[in-house]
């Protein structure tokens, strides 16, 4: 009502403001799309309404805002959201729309000229109608947003009248039922009903929804569409969401389900995400991967072929609680396969989950990948790039964090940005699903493992799990598309709050999200919302340019379409596995790994460091489910490891050998005793024949490769070297056969059983070590020895030169020292100081456990 | 209504030029004089006449050769414009009616000019001569020639008239040195005397343009940086080409800075003309393998390379360093070449769009565009000279084909490539004639040229270059003609030259080197390899053009051809040449020199 009285007051001028608006629409509007866009609905109205008192709640401090809401951190104007001269929601929306304003007038093809008039009224009126008369003010509020709609949607980047988009109901508050970074993608977490794959008509106008699918497949779940370079073809993710399918556990039918205590859920067809293709007329529908396996994230390359995410790769996640009614986890990495679904591929070895590919300008893939070898689970889950077959896999940012608080603790859904060499990004929890702040990344600039590449679009939501704590529930912003730095489209919820709630921390929670178009200027206009699901993913339905095609310069690996899902902790899927591996020995060319200069480095090297070789190190995927099954060492949650030997370095720090392809491994640059200086914490793969070339440990990532004083690194000039194994018992890692004789030989005359501590003795203490996990020595060497942690613990997550391994641990110092008449030989120093190096591990693959106990070789079989 | 008359003037006079098919306008260097502006229509050939202010084409006076450059005098009256041929001239032109009214006789190939204040004088740029001309514009004659280093293009004139500024185009090192990289000559107008050749960072070649501070006291030079230590395996982060800007002290005569032109995660590829706004504060450089134009605050950008503590080495590996104080704008052609500022607008020549772009540096989102005249439609083998020149047809934007093989000859420097494992740099090929000469690389990898092309897009470029795109490179890469050598007098060999033909025959080289491109196509072992080449029979290369592609050998050690003949053919294994005296071998190497 006041509305219209507001609309009838100043009739006159409004009406010369619309039909100037009208006009200027059709005579300077590029296109003519936007012509009628229509008064605000009564929807949109409450929307702003939900802003108001968001805004309220803001200005009052009720909701605190981020503590990155500081000039340094936030993208564009720092006084966006709410500043010490904001009395009310309008003065806040007052000066956003005039900070929109400006914008849009500043740029080529807007025509935002004929409403300067009006918002001049009502600035004006903001500063002249008195705060306290608060109808007043929120019918002005109300005016502004009215107004502010209408700049917002004569942006010449709004050049699309169709969406594509889903609607996806989040996975319920529950960590073992899918409330986490890797648990929230696989099918059996899924939920149904109401959602869909669908297009938006008219999104600036009168919007109304079209079921691109409607009931060619069966009510499912769906998630992570992408839309053709053309425009003409979906890729997307669907699956029955059949649940978990509980089998008592009585009723074993199937030998490859997994037992957890009480439930066994078993992995079909129906429970997992498959991929599917569709033209957006919602003919052709194609199903392009089957089988038990969760494939999602599909995203079109320039080639015309797909990249996906897929937990076919094998392994599983080391961190994840054995939950009663929980699942195991699987490991997720990069995979691509033609647009019908042949020729499947893996690109990424990695043994840690990756997330959402799109590609950036150059025709690389980006996507968020999890890092965590030899640290916590907590540190990196940040960008990296790769070629499309799968070469050059590359940190952008963030990989080595100096501490979690100081960043969004993951980086996901990223995307290039037209026109700009930035990214967008989700700020999102670890203990959560994909929605939270949304970030805008830079590249390009110098990291300062903390925020400096990036920058705080929406800085009144905190930073997900950083800002708020452990296992958040709170997260407002999800699937950012830009159309350029400072405008996009995204969907947004408000959270709710559930006083019923048991845990403190799941009493606020969104669960209603819709699409919004946002700026960098802290507008938000509602598209479309549908009141019983959230809708997710919107792409403007248009074509855009498409990136160079690359070459494929290697083959990835090829993967087994007849591949079942394996759990070795089982002794007879351990026994049919290792016999389908001995049958079918796969044999590759190696890769070539090339370093031009070891001594390149971001950081010193102690005086007088001389390196004398590389050792190679295989990370090994865990093979059996479940947190500390087993415990591999002192470190919870590691990875276990294979040395695979050492390779010799010339002279000028060079180094050029011959490796495995398709298995992540990683390097420690050694002094002339065979001791680790330097261990990298990260891992590379190659294909076959792949040249694999870096420069240093590490080199300046923003530096073009620094000319010597030489014409070519000297390893290069010789034929690559093979690499030479390490000593027996480190190939697959075994303390009880590469650390235990020696200790029997020399320790335990005076360190037996009974005589003097430590106690270094290969028995079990049925006392303190009743399940017979680590032998007495093992337990007792702990405060010697040197380790990473993992867990949730924030290990330092860079190493420096000549702090690490062998050369940083108590054991190795004392030894060195000379201790009492203990006379080592070079071999037995070697395997204390192997061992040390190695994380000090205890066993080396997560099957047969009992085998390694033994003394026995227990090589691994999923790698 | 000025426009309209323009351009049916234009429309007139470009259709009596054309005899036979039309021509591309191939428009390069840009001379502005007052409100004028003159362009270098390289192959149509002519000068474009613009009026700079209403951006209009004012006239078009064809020319009977390839203009090389032009200089204007002061009071616009006259232009000084380069006969770019083997027997070179420098022609003094009527800026109102395009009629030669004097010339001079300089060196081969002359590119660059400058003339002073006074009008008294001018230094050409004898491109293949490698040396400079200086002329007496009174008196209409040349009164020295001063030696440069390799290929000298450009040349500039200090505003205090005292100095004059030589970027020569290549390296002049063997190429299996650690120190291979071409030099900035410094000239002293007085007396001629060169004060120095100044070597810039390791790496450089193709200086492409010079300009002067507006005191004088700084030279800027745009060139590449070529990383040619490291294998060629990937492109990231400029491993194999870098582009660059160079800063030279006039006095000191000492590289102050290199700084990159790249992103670090896109190159700016083959920056080409340079020039300073005329209030002094931005450096405009043209990009033309990604077709932009690149504005660098120069204030800003002097402030922070002298507070920097980073050595020259470390800033020209900085692929950060310049951040904000680069701006980068996409233009309206293709083939951003040469570039002129007036008034705040920025004119930058299209080379393969028959036109200049225009900006304001105060807007720059909008570019306007002056047409040149009629460009025809771009024929296969026009885009084929396209493809080999884009750098949008790399990943990452680094680099294009030219990189490398600058006008498809040689950069002069050792490369390792893929083809044949790693370790084993070799000397970069000229591909004139390579589609005529199977097998292509010295080692004859590549079973011919065409396999070298695709292998070139899709090892180098790491792009998969569609089939009918590469089919257009060897189109233009088959229409190459060689440059009559500079050593032909009159376009006839020399009496010396003749001896040596003889002398040819007589030491057995023209039983391997014969026919018309100076190969048999075979494999021989010429005792010319070392180490893992000791005994390796190399393919016959063309000895066409041979003139401008040292160094030379497999690994480019010998950095002149007499080398070739003496110390590295001390066994005779590469034809008889042990038994010849001082005269023969300088007959013999003429004669090569001028195939």
């Amino acid at each position: 009502m006041k509305l219209v009285s507001t609309f009838t007051k100043e009739a006159p001028c409004r009406c010369v403001v619309l039909l100037t608006l009208l006009l200027s629409l059709t005579i300077f509007s590029p296109r003519v799309l936007h012509a009628a866009i229509p008064p605000m609905s009564q929807e949109i109205k409450a929307d702003a309404m939900n802003q108001y008192y968001r805004l309220d709640s803001l200005l009052k401090g009720k909701i605190p805002l981020s503590k990155f809401n500081t000039p340094e951190n936030v993208h564009r104007d720092p006084a966006r959201i709410v500043i010490g001269s904001d009395r009310d929601p309008a003065d806040v929306v007052m000066r956003q729309t005039m900070a929109l304003w400006k914008d849009l007038s500043n740029m080529p093809g807007a025509s935002v000229e004929s409403m300067k008039s009006s918002l001049e009224v009502l600035e004006q009126k903001v500063k002249t109608v008195p705060v306290k008369n608060t109808q007043a003010r929120k019918d002005l509020y109300l005016d502004i947003c009215t107004l502010r709609r209408r700049i917002a949607f004569s942006n010449p980047l709004l050049d699309f009248d169709k969406l594509v988009f889903i609607k996806h109901k989040k996975n319920i508050r529950s960590e073992p039922l899918g409330d986490h970074m890797a648990g929230q993608y696989y099918g059996i977490h899924a939920r149904k009903g109401g959602e869909g794959l669908f297009i938006l008509e008219d999104v600036f106008g009168t919007p109304r929804e079209v079921n691109v699918i409607g009931k060619q497949l069966p009510d499912g779940a769906y998630l992570s569409p992408d839309l053709s370079f053309d425009g003409n073809k979906i890729l997307f993710a669907y699956t029955e969401a059949d649940g978990y399918c509980p089998v008592e556990r009585a009723k074993e039918d199937s030998a490859y389900c997994f037992t957890y205590s009480g439930y066994q859920p078993s992995f079909t067809e129906k429970n997992a995400w498959h991929v599917y293709s569709v033209n957006t007329d919602g003919t052709q529908l194609q199903q392009l991967t089957n089988g038990v396996f969760n494939d999602f994230d599909p995203c079109w390359l320039p080639n015309g072929e797909v990249v996906f995410i897929s937990d076919r790769r094998g392994g599983f996640g080391r961190c994840h609680m054995n939950w009663s009614g929980g699942a195991p986890w699987f490991t997720y990495t990069l995979h691509r396969m033609k647009a019908d679904g042949s020729n499947m591929v893996r690109l990424s070895h990695h043994e840690t989950c990756e997330w959402q590919p799109s590609i950036m300008h150059d025709g690389n893939i980006v996507y968020t990948r999890w890092d965590y070898v030899d640290r916590g689970f907590f540190q990196a889950h940040h960008p990296w790039t790769t070629t499309p077959d799968g070469r050059n896999a590359l940190s952008i940012h963030g990989n080595y964090p100096l501490d979690w608080k100081n960043r969004p603790c993951m980086e996901m859904d990223i995307r290039a940005i037209p026109g700009s060499n930035k990214l967008i990004a989700v700020a999102a929890a670890h203990h959560g699903q994909t929605y939270g702040s949304i970030v805008l990344v830079d590249p390009e600039v110098e990291d300062d493992d903390a925020m400096s590449p990036v920058k705080m679009i929406t800085p009144e939501e905190r930073l997900p799990e950083t800002e708020y704590g452990y296992f958040c529930r709170e997260a407002s912003y999800a699937t950012p598309w830009p159309l350029s730095e400072d405008y996009y489209i995204c969907v947004f919820g408000y959270p709710e709050f559930d006083p019923s709630q048991k845990n403190v921390r799941d009493r606020y929670t969104t669960e209603n999200y819709g699409i919004y178009l946002l700026d960098a200027f802290g507008n938000k206009e509602l598209l479309y919302k549908d009141p019983n699901v959230s809708c997710l993913s919107p792409i403007p339905l248009k074509s855009r340019p498409k990136p160079m095609v690359q070459a494929d310069i290697v083959q990835p690996y090829k993967v087994n379409m007849n591949d079942k899902r394996w759990n070795l902790a089982r002794p007879e899927q351990l026994k049919e596995l290792r016999k389908i591996k001995a049958e079918n020995k796969e044999k590759y060319e190696p890769a070539v790994v090339n370093i031009t200069d070891l001594y390149e480095s971001r950081h010193q090297w102690p005086e007088n460091t001389k390196i004398a070789a590389l050792r190679i190190i295989q990370v090994l995927p865990k093979s059996t489910p479940g947190r500390h099954n087993p415990a591999i060492g002192y470190g919870t949650e590691k990875n276990a490891r294979a040395v695979l030997g050492t390779v010799p370095v010339e002279e000028d720090g060079s180094a050029s050998f011959y490796l495995r392809p398709y298995i992540p491994v990683f390097f420690q640059v050694l002094d002339e005793k065979g001791k680790a200086i330097q261990s990298m914490r990260s891992d590379v793969y190659g294909a076959p024949n792949e040249k694999i070339t870096c420069v240093g440990c590490h080199e300046n990532r923003k530096s073009t490769p620094v000319p010597k004083n030489r014409v070519i690194p000297k390893a290069m000039k010789r034929t690559p070297s093979t690499i030479k194994p390490e000593l027996e018992g480190s190939n697959p890692f075994n303390y009880v056969r590469l650390v235990q004789p020696v200790l029997d030989k020399h320790c335990i005359q005076c360190h037996g059983e009974g005589k003097a501590k430590p106690e270094l003795t290969g028995r079990f203490d049925p006392k303190r070590d009743a399940k017979k996990i680590w032998t007495e020595s093992y337990h007792n060497l702990r405060p010697y020895a040197f380790y990473y942690d993992g867990g949730g613990s924030f290990v330092e997550s860079k190493t420096y030169p000549g702090k690490f391994g062998a050369n940083d641990s108590k054991l190795y110092k004392l030894l060195a020292a000379g201790h009492n008449n203990v006379k080592l030989t070079d071999e037995e120093m070697r395997r204390i100081t192997l061992w040390l190096d190695s994380n000090s591990d205890f066993y080396g693959t997560y099957e047969d456990t009992d085998a390694q106990l033994r003394g026995e070789v227990v090589y691994p079989v999923i790698e | 209504m000025n426009k309209i008359i323009n351009s049916v003037l234009s429309l007139l006079i470009l259709p009596a030029l054309a005899v036979g098919q039309q021509k591309y306008l191939s428009p390069t260097h840009i001379t502005p004089c007052g409100d004028k502006g003159y362009v270098v229509l390289s192959t149509l050939p002519a000068i474009a006449k613009l009026n700079m202010d209403s951006e209009t084409l004012l006239a078009t006076f064809p020319m009977k050769f390839t203009p090389g450059n032009i200089a204007v005098s002061a009071d616009g009256s006259v232009l000084y414009v380069t006969e770019y041929a083997g027997n070179g001239k420098l022609h003094t032109v009527s800026s109102q009616d395009g009629r030669i009214l004097s010339s001079v006789t300089v060196g081969s190939y002359p590119m660059g000019v400058c003339v002073d204040k006074s009008g008294e004088r001018a230094w050409v740029a004898n491109r293949f001569s490698n040396d400079l001309s200086v002329i007496d514009l009174k008196k209409h004659r040349e009164t020295a020639r001063v030696p440069m280093v390799r290929e000298p293009k450009s040349v500039i004139l200090s505003p205090d008239g005292r100095t004059v500024v030589v970027a020569n185009y290549l390296p002049n090192q063997p190429a299996n040195e650690v120190l291979v990289t071409a030099e900035v000559s410094f000239v002293d107008t007085y007396n001629n005397a060169v004060l120095a050749h100044v070597p810039l960072p390791n790496g450089a070649q193709q200086l492409e343009d010079l300009c002067f501070s507006k005191k004088g006291d700084l030279v800027f030079v745009t060139h590449l940086l070529s990383r040619f230590q490291f294998p060629t395996t990937h492109l990231e982060r400029g491993w194999m080409n870098s582009n660059a800007l160079s800063i030279l002290n006039t006095y000191t005569k000492e590289v102050e800075a290199t700084v990159l032109l790249d992103d670090q995660y896109r190159g700016a590829a083959n920056p080409c003309g340079l020039t300073l706004s005329e209030d002094g504060e931005n450096l405009l450089i043209a990009i033309s393998g990604t077709h932009e134009l690149i504005v660098l605050d120069l204030p800003s950008m002097m402030r922070k390379i002298r507070g920097s503590e980073s050595t020259v080495l470390a800033l020209s590996n900085d692929l950060l360093f310049l951040g904000t104080i680069k701006k980068r704008l996409p233009l309206s052609g293709k083939g951003a070449r040469y570039v002129a500022e007036k008034d705040g607008k920025v004119f930058v020549s299209d080379y393969f769009s028959g036109q200049l772009s225009v900006v304001d540096l105060a807007d720059p989102r909008v570019v306007r565009s002056i047409k040149l005249g009629n460009e025809p439609e771009m024929d296969d083998i026009r885009k084929g000279e396209l493809n080999f020149a884009d750098a949008n047809l790399c990943f990452q934007n680094w680099q294009s084909c030219i990189s490398c093989h600058p006008e498809a000859r040689t950069d002069g420097f050792n490369w390792d490539q893929m083809n044949d494992g790693m370790g084993n740099p070799k000397n970069s090929k000229s591909l004139l004639y390579s589609h005529f000469t199977p097998p292509s690389m010295i080692t004859g990898i590549r079973k011919d040229a065409e396999t070298a092309v695709r292998a070139g897009y899709r090892y180098i470029s790491f792009n998969q270059l569609p089939e009918e795109e590469a089919v257009k490179v060897d189109k233009y890469l088959r229409s190459l003609e060689a440059l009559p050598s500079p050593y032909l007098i009159n376009g006839k060999l020399s009496k010396k030259a003749e001896q040596g033909k003889k002398l040819f025959e007589k030491a057995g080289c023209a039983s391997c080197h014969s026919g018309k491109y100076h190969t048999n196509g075979n494999k021989y072992n010429v005792g010319t390899g070392i180490e893992e080449y000791d005994g390796f029979a190399f393919d016959t290369p063309t000895l066409n053009e041979v003139w401008r592609t040292a160094p030379y050998l497999y690994d480019g050690r010998a950095k002149t051809m007499r080398e070739v003949l003496t110390i590295f053919n001390k066994d005779d294994k590469h034809g008889k040449t042990s038994n010849l005296n001082e005269k023969e071998l300088q007959a013999l190497e003429e004669y090569i020199l001028s195939l």
